[in-house]
């Protein structure tokens, strides 16, 4: 069987095990593939808890964080868990540069609620993704952090300085804004 | 002062906990919004009149009241639950604006009136305005586009940046960066405790223009024609400049003092811990 | 559909509520309709987020990442971007210089300390008042710190007492923005113990002190407001 086949049988957590092995020895082709397979979610991480589209820096900054502190990954988590949480707390270090651009995604909720004219099923995700990138900041955060990322309210609440009441109460706007897009 | 508001022609309607109404307003009463919590969204239009769409009106119900100087929205709450609402506005673009929310975002955009917004934690955003326009959240950034008049910006926890503006600017912080871009004031007075100051426009003759902060880098771009006599201090940094500058003497202690052009503006720029950087425009 | 109900939905998704609010919720949810499509949408977003794979971003910065790896060295690469313009001109401030001419002063014998002290420990720092103008500056900054000292301390004692007026998140904030102002008073006390006789560092003390005063003064009014 080749290597190809072989990786076309395991899971993706399974791949994730044996890339991170052979990256913790230095083989960059295997980290390459880690990067490949987890570039996506956190890249859209980044985007949105940082309001802005240019992310290139963080993303560098992140799987070079990866790199350096692969050999502390003891598989306790899965390693997606584990990558996603170093990237969210590099990406919420980064927050404060790049406040000054927060303009840029701050939307309003009723205007979430607007963008969808008919409730549609979840197949058109861009659109969804879009309606995310409409949200305001914290709304956008706080869902971030809680439905794509798994944080508990207490957690967001610690990192984004806010009280564990507005964590939960803007996570409810968040997705009640949001839900129009999906057909019940 | 109370009794006039009193004998007001008051109304109060009670609208769905969902509402989207529109009713006919005169421009020059001032329109005031109380939000314990939930975003507040202004935008302006030609029309005397104001459009409210307002969510999550929990069951207290929604109020406008009309009094001789003011046009006043909110809930009346049964209880302190479920206090929160989330507003967008459409208003008579000249209609000046008191908004206050304890915690949620709070953006105007295209005003031609006064404003005195509010947030004790959410961002505010400000496109517009006019005669004095002020704005404070205790933690939150402030954005001020287009500002007119007499603005005072002030954040306790958050960065604040203003494009734009003319006339005088008063920028209070304390933990933030703050950024000035295509300002064309005759006053300019920010202090900070702890970030970065960048100021870009031009120098008015007779302006006054204070920089200052503790811990933080100050950054000057104003045309290399400017007239003005300037004062620097830093305790622990550089000044660095891109154009030519005469000094009379050679600087004493940590100020320096020289003149640009005519002299005919004063500038301060003042940073305990930072550079500071004079850029041609 | 209730706006009482709606609200507690998302807190039922994400399995908040107590067992007594699990059950009510639960049998209104059953006799409406309009709660049962919420509830259902909302499971749709929940479920969406849950499932993301993300966007792949708009430039591959794996090379990059792999010249910084040492996978392969690929030009420039730039990581840090704190990036500052080229000092065309730069002047320094000569530091060691006013360091050097206080040790002289010292050394040359007749001289004296002076110990400020202000509530609150608002000065504490020793500071040598034989330097050139030492005695203007540091009498200047003995009375900023007794004429600020006791309104602050009076200030900070009512609005950071437990169980006060303000909110938690209002305290949280008054105390970070104390904190960094007092990080400030304390560097330029320590400089001023340092250098004396700067009218810069007495100027500053006395701006940083102000500020404490008026952080805390429009705090209180923010007490007045919503009380």
């Amino acid at each position: 069987m080749t290597s190809l086949a072989r990786e076309l049988e395991q899971t993706p957590a399974q791949a994730d095990a044996i890339d991170v092995d052979l990256a913790v020895n230095g083989d960059t082709q295997a980290f390459e593939r880690l990067y490949r397979r987890h570039t996506p979610r956190v890249n859209s991480l980044a985007r949105w808890l940082l309001s802005r589209d240019d992310v290139d820096d963080v993303l560098q900054d992140v799987f070079i964080r990866v790199w350096e502190k692969l050999d502390t990954f003891r598989g306790q988590a899965a390693f997606g868990t584990w990558l996603h949480r170093l990237a969210t707390n590099v990406i919420l270090r980064q927050r404060e540069r790049y406040r000054k651009d927060e303009k840029r995604g701050s939307g309003s909720l009723l205007e979430v609620a607007d963008m969808s004219a008919s409730p549609v099923s979840p197949g058109l995700s861009i659109d969804i993704e879009a309606a995310v990138d409409r949200l305001p900041e914290r709304a956008r955060q706080v869902f971030v952090l809680h439905d794509l990322e798994g944080y508990k309210h207490e957690e967001i609440a610690q990192v984004l300085t806010i009280s564990v009441g507005t964590s939960r109460s803007q996570l409810h706007h968040a997705r009640m804004a949001m839900r129009s897009f999906f057909a019940a | 002062m109370l009794l006039n508001i009193l004998t007001g022609a008051l109304m109060a309607t009670a609208l769905p906990q969902s509402t989207d109404t529109t009713f006919a307003v005169d421009p020059d009463l001032r329109l005031e919004l109380r939000n314990s919590s939930g975003y507040i969204v202004v935008r302006t239009w030609d029309r005397n009149e104001i459009r409210v769409r307002a969510d999550n009106i929990y069951r207290g119900g929604f109020v406008i009241e009309q009094t001789s100087s003011a046009v006043r929205l909110g809930v009346r709450s049964w209880d302190d639950d479920y206090d929160d609402v989330d507003y967008l506005l459409t208003v008579p673009a000249s209609m000046a604006l008191d908004l206050r929310s304890s915690d949620g975002d709070i953006t105007v955009d295209g005003t031609r009136g006064e404003v005195n917004v509010r947030a004790s934690d959410g961002d505010i955003i400000i496109r517009g305005g006019s005669g004095r326009v002020t704005a404070y959240t205790s933690d939150g950034s402030i954005i001020a586009e287009g500002v007119g008049g007499r603005i005072r910006l002030e954040s306790s926890d958050g960065d604040i940046t203003v494009e734009g503006a003319s006339g005088d600017i008063e920028i209070e912080a304390t933990d933030g960066t703050i950024e000035l871009w295509e300002i064309e004031a005759t006053s300019v007075r920010v202090n900070n405790v702890d970030g970065d100051i960048t100021f870009d426009g031009v120098l008015a003759s007779s302006g006054s223009y204070s920089l200052v902060t503790h811990d933080g880098d100050i950054t000057m771009h104003i045309p290399e024609e400017s007239g003005a006599r300037v004062r620097l201090a830093m305790y622990d940094g550089d000044f660095s400049s891109n154009f030519t500058i005469t000094f009379p003497s050679w600087p004493r202690g940590r100020r320096m003092e020289f003149t640009l052009g005519d002299g005919s503006a004063e500038l301060v720029a003042e940073t305990f811990d930072g550079d500071i950087m004079m850029r041609r425009r | 559909m209730n706006d009482k109900w709606t609200a507690q939905l998302s807190a039922y998704l994400d399995g908040e509520l107590t067992a007594d609010k699990r059950t009510d919720l639960e049998r209104h949810v059953e006799s409406c309709d309009e709660c049962r499509t919420a509830l259902q949408q909302l499971r749709g977003v929940v479920t969406w987020a849950a499932d993301f794979e993300g966007r792949e971003p708009a430039n591959d910065v794996w090379p990059q990442i792999a010249a910084v790896i040492g996978d392969t060295p690929s030009g420039v690469v730039k990581l840090d971007a704190r990036r500052r313009s080229p000092k065309h001109f730069a002047l320094s401030i000569p530091q060691s210089l006013a360091a050097a001419i206080a040790l002289a002063v010292v050394g040359a014998g007749g001289w004296s300390l002076a110990r400020l002290t202000a509530p609150e420990s608002q000065m504490a720092a020793v500071i040598d008042i034989s330097a050139p103008d030492a005695g203007a500056t540091v009498m200047a900054t003995i009375a900023v710190a007794q004429k600020y000292g006791p309104a602050i301390s009076d200030l900070e004692r009512v609005l950071l007492q437990e169980n006060g007026t303000l909110d938690s998140t209002t305290v949280r904030v008054l105390r970070q923005q104390l904190a960094i102002i007092d990080r400030a008073l304390t560097e330029a006390q320590e400089a001023l113990a340092r250098d004396p006789a700067s009218h810069f560092l007495a100027d500053h003390y006395t701006g940083m002190m102000k500020k404490k005063l008026n952080v805390l003064r429009q705090a209180a009014r923010n007490v007045e407001v919503s009380s």
